[in-house]
């Protein structure tokens, strides 16, 4: 027996293990998620209440109790999806934008969070990052990856991701970074330019420019690197996924760019 | 035993609204401070104000309990937790 998720993931039920009784609710839900007469909160109510054979009672009266047992029950990431069936049903969820929000692939979350692959793989078993996979790859929402970061207290990276060259001179161009936190420690080198450093990113643009001649690069983390301009530089770990070369294109590339 | 409530966005800032995994990623680390809670089955409509902008919010409310308001850091440890997970200026937390 398979249950697709509506991000098309498909979660394999095995009905011995699961029992009848929670087989027997969860179809309950289904059909209540699919009934046009019944809403988003109508569903709630049933499927996250005490009634819910993979839920203890609570200290809330009436309402399931969600705990590490729960998270890990195999039929709780499909109690979960019924309420995104829900909202997908009436209107209120869009796949393909959802889709969107996994962005990261394992090892650019583990070069942001400074830790092996598979510990990465090991927080999204643990629902500790929100992850889909597709096409036997995981996929990573950004922002999951920031949280566990600041929630979780993994060591953190001692050396920074990347050194940066950056600012503008007269007769050499500019390069502009946009990264989502500032760049540190920034001094003057001896050739009057500015440098810092930038201890981690996920997702950030450079552009460059000669007298008007602008291009726009995004980088992403990646192994050991190096990118020089007119005697501005970026060194480090990352990695160029995208370039634009038409100065319009770039210009606007990078004025609509958020960085993450 | 004191019940706390926190309101959690349905839809993120670009108007998507949150994936499941989304969610239980939030609940995993609920799970982890305060051994579990519950989601209540009313969706709480409000409104923010940020710099004279107005944005109509629509949350999903949790709830869990501290056994005594010592354990205060371990709700700003969760609202943190969920500004940064859903990327939100603020998460309200109702004691």
């Amino acid at each position: 027996m398979e249950y697709k998720t509506v991000l098309g993931e498909i979660i394999k039920i095995d009905q011995e293990k699961v029992g009848s009784d929670a087989l027997a609710f969860l179809v309950r839900c289904i059909q209540m998620a699919h009934d046009p007469e019944v809403n988003e909160n109508d569903l709630i109510e049933v499927a996250y209440s005490e009634e819910n054979p993979i839920l203890k009672p609570g200290i809330i009266k009436g309402r399931g109790f969600i705990d590490q047992e729960a998270l890990d029950h195999p039929l709780y990431p499909i109690f979960a999806d019924l309420i995104s069936l829900k909202g997908k049903n009436q209107g209120t969820f869009n796949s393909e934008n959802a889709l969107k929000q996994y962005s990261l692939t394992v090892s650019e979350a583990s070069e942001f969070l400074g830790i092996s692959p598979s510990a990465i793989r090991q927080a999204i078993k643990a629902h500790k990052l929100a992850a889909i996979k597709k096409d036997g790859q995981h996929w990573i929402i950004p922002a999951s990856v920031k949280s566990y970061k600041v929630g979780s207290r993994h060591r953190k990276r001692e050396t920074p991701a990347l050194t940066v060259c950056f600012g503008t001179k007269k007769g050499s161009g500019a390069l502009i970074p946009k990264f989502v936190n500032d760049i540190e420690m920034v001094t003057k080198n001896d050739q009057g330019l500015k440098e810092g450093v930038v201890m981690s990113f996920l997702s950030a643009a450079i552009l460059t420019n000669t007298q008007g001649d602008k291009r726009f690069f995004r980088i992403v983390p990646g192994p050991d690197n190096e990118m020089k301009f007119n005697g501005f530089f970026i060194k480090g770990k990352f990695k160029i996924i995208e370039k634009i070369n038409n100065p319009r294109g770039a210009d606007k590339a990078f004025k609509t760019f958020t960085p993450a | 035993m004191i019940e706390i409530q926190v309101l959690i966005p349905n839809y993120s800032n670009q108007g998507d609204k949150f994936t499941a995994d989304r969610h239980k990623s939030f609940e995993s680390h609920a799970a982890n401070l305060f051994g579990g809670l519950s989601l209540y089955p009313n969706n709480v409509v409000g409104i923010w104000i940020d710099e004279e902008t107005q944005y109509d919010d629509q949350n999903r409310c949790y709830g869990f309990a501290i056994n005594n308001i010592t354990e205060g850091n371990k709700v700003a440890e969760i609202v943190e937790f969920a500004k940064t997970h859903y990327e939100q200026l603020g998460i309200i937390d109702i004691l």
